[in-house]
């Protein structure tokens, strides 16, 4: 939820108001799906209240006969025929359309059918086949401007999350842990555990960061076994960083001026300067002209 | 924002689908600033000081790991400073190493300024005229310190630093505080001095990285 509200954040600060208000109202619309057409009439009366209505989809082909037919009832058409999700905002479905047309492709169809909104069109790839309409968006017209579509982290249900945790792209494991950690702050710790084994260092990296981030509880050893064992620089440096501030940071500050990274060598300097132990290191050391103590007739 | 198609057909993966939802292209494209570090030194009564030709010394450093989505970033110095017989304060940013020291080290910008005599990289934070008390005659002499008549404590630092950066990538930022020694050449007092430092390190996602304008 932190990761929705900080854009959300960010455009309050700016004072643009209305278009987080409307994302939010979005993302709650968005929980209840698949509602009647138009409030609670049943499809057959509201089919009653167009002076015509016809619609076909056969071989890939839409052909449409309405007349002072409800929008949302004809969108419900299509979907149901063509196997198409679309979704309408609620503002939408009071409003009437006479169209007519035959045989003409989905896509072709649709617009003609939205010639007056705004539209969002999703070509799902199936890496068989050319990719298939499965998904349209509706906004009423100028609506659509400016807005995107949102990664699955943002909406998507814990238990979806956690399944991605196991999905074979890395880079979905990674969005997947993040958005967990997020939600789950200290309760996500069997999580990080597991995802800091990851053998992808992208997903230790960022399961890492996001979960010191974000209060995660780690215990020292576990960061110790990271800095000691790990083969990724940036886990091993994110893993001293964190114990800068704890007993131990002393000791795995000294351990790590050996590491093979110069990045972290430089981080174990920066941790035992800042704890009074100068050290030297080529091109980065502290000189001993620097802090120097004021005279007593001042400088 | 509702869905018009009918459960019979849509499958687990559709629900996903459906229920995704879109915001702002605004709230998109400018990402949030992340502070990566936030530090201070020298408020204890101390001072950095140095009387030394650039390269100078290595005033602050700070390894910090990148944010995945992030591309620029932002390093601060907010201190207070003086400096003796005229000399200016030269300060550099950098990332990984001076670079006529560290062969992968770079300038955070490796520009030039105005006419303030420092070298390509390098910026002159902090400078008063060491003025002649001869010309001056009957005026205040020897500033307020031991430095001469230049020598005025304290005065506003104030500068931060863009640079573009590869997302994800770990740097080591320094700044680096060097003497003009304009001040009267070598074998007089060309130190220069900052206190009460802040030092912040930020990053975002910027369209464009850190660019000219």
């Amino acid at each position: 939820m932190k990761r929705v509200l900080r854009p959300v954040a960010l455009l309050l600060s700016t004072g643009i108001v209305a278009l987080p208000l409307f994302v939010l109202a979005q993302q709650m619309q968005t929980t209840t799906v698949f509602p009647p057409a138009v409030g609670q009439a049943s499809p057959s009366a509201v089919k009653g209240a167009c002076r015509k209505a016809a619609v076909s989809f056969e071989n890939g082909r839409l052909s449409l006969q309405a007349e002072d037919c409800p929008f949302d009832w004809v969108l419900e058409e299509i979907s149901k025929k063509a196997h198409v999700a679309i979704m309408t905002s609620a503002g939408l479905r009071s409003q009437v359309l006479s169209i007519q047309f035959e045989n003409v492709s989905l896509e072709e169809g649709i617009r003609r059918v939205l010639k007056d909104h705004d539209s969002f069109f999703f070509l799902g790839g199936d890496k068989r086949s050319l990719s298939r309409l499965k998904a349209v968006w509706v906004y009423s017209n100028g609506e659509g401007t400016g807005v995107v579509p949102v990664p699955q982290e943002f909406w998507a249900s814990t238990k979806e999350l956690e399944g991605k945790l196991k999905d074979p792209e890395p880079k979905v494991r990674a969005s997947a842990i993040e958005a967990i950690i997020d939600r789950k702050r200290d309760k996500a710790r069997a999580e990080v555990f597991n995802a800091l084994k990851d053998a992808n260092s992208e997903v230790r990296i960022r399961a890492l960061s996001a979960a010191l981030n974000s209060g995660v509880d780690l215990p020292t050893q576990s960061l110790v076994d990271l800095l000691v064992h790990d083969k990724s620089p940036k886990v091993r440096f994110l893993s001293l960083d964190a114990m800068a501030d704890s007993p131990e940071g002393e000791t795995m500050a000294e351990y790590a001026l050996n590491d093979p990274d110069p990045h972290v060598q430089n981080a174990a300097h920066e941790i035992l300067e800042r704890l009074g132990r100068p050290t030297s290191t080529p091109g980065t050391s502290q000189s001993p002209e620097t802090n120097q103590p004021k005279p007593d007739d001042r400088n | 924002m509702t869905a018009t198609s009918t459960r019979k057909w849509i499958v687990a993966p559709t629900v996903s689908l459906c229920l995704a939802f879109w915001m702002s292209l605004a709230a998109q494209a400018q990402g949030p600033i992340h502070r990566l570090s936030a530090q201070f030194k020298n408020f204890d009564v101390t001072e950095t000081t140095t009387p030394s030709a650039v390269p100078g010394i290595n005033a602050y450093t700070k390894t910090v790991l990148v944010p995945s989505t992030d591309n620029t970033l932002y390093i601060t110095i907010s201190a207070v400073g003086d400096t003796h017989k005229g000399n200016a304060g030269w300060f550099s940013c950098n990332l990984d190493g001076d670079p006529t020291l560290v062969p992968i080290g770079a300038y955070c910008n490796p520009g030039s300024g105005g006419h303030a005599g420092a070298p390509a990289g390098w910026l002159s934070l902090e400078k008063h005229f060491n003025y002649d008390f001869v010309t001056y005659n009957g005026g205040i002499t020897g500033g307020d310190g031991g430095g001469g008549n230049g020598d005025m404590h304290d005065n506003s630092i104030q500068y931060q630093w863009c640079v573009s950066v590869v997302p994800g990538s770990m740097h080591t930022v320094q700044i680096r505080l060097a003497s003009s020694l304009t001040g009267g050449g070598a074998g007089l007092n060309n130190n220069v001095f900052f206190e009460a430092a802040h030092f912040y390190v930020d990053s975002s996602s910027t369209r464009g990285g850190c660019s000219k304008f």
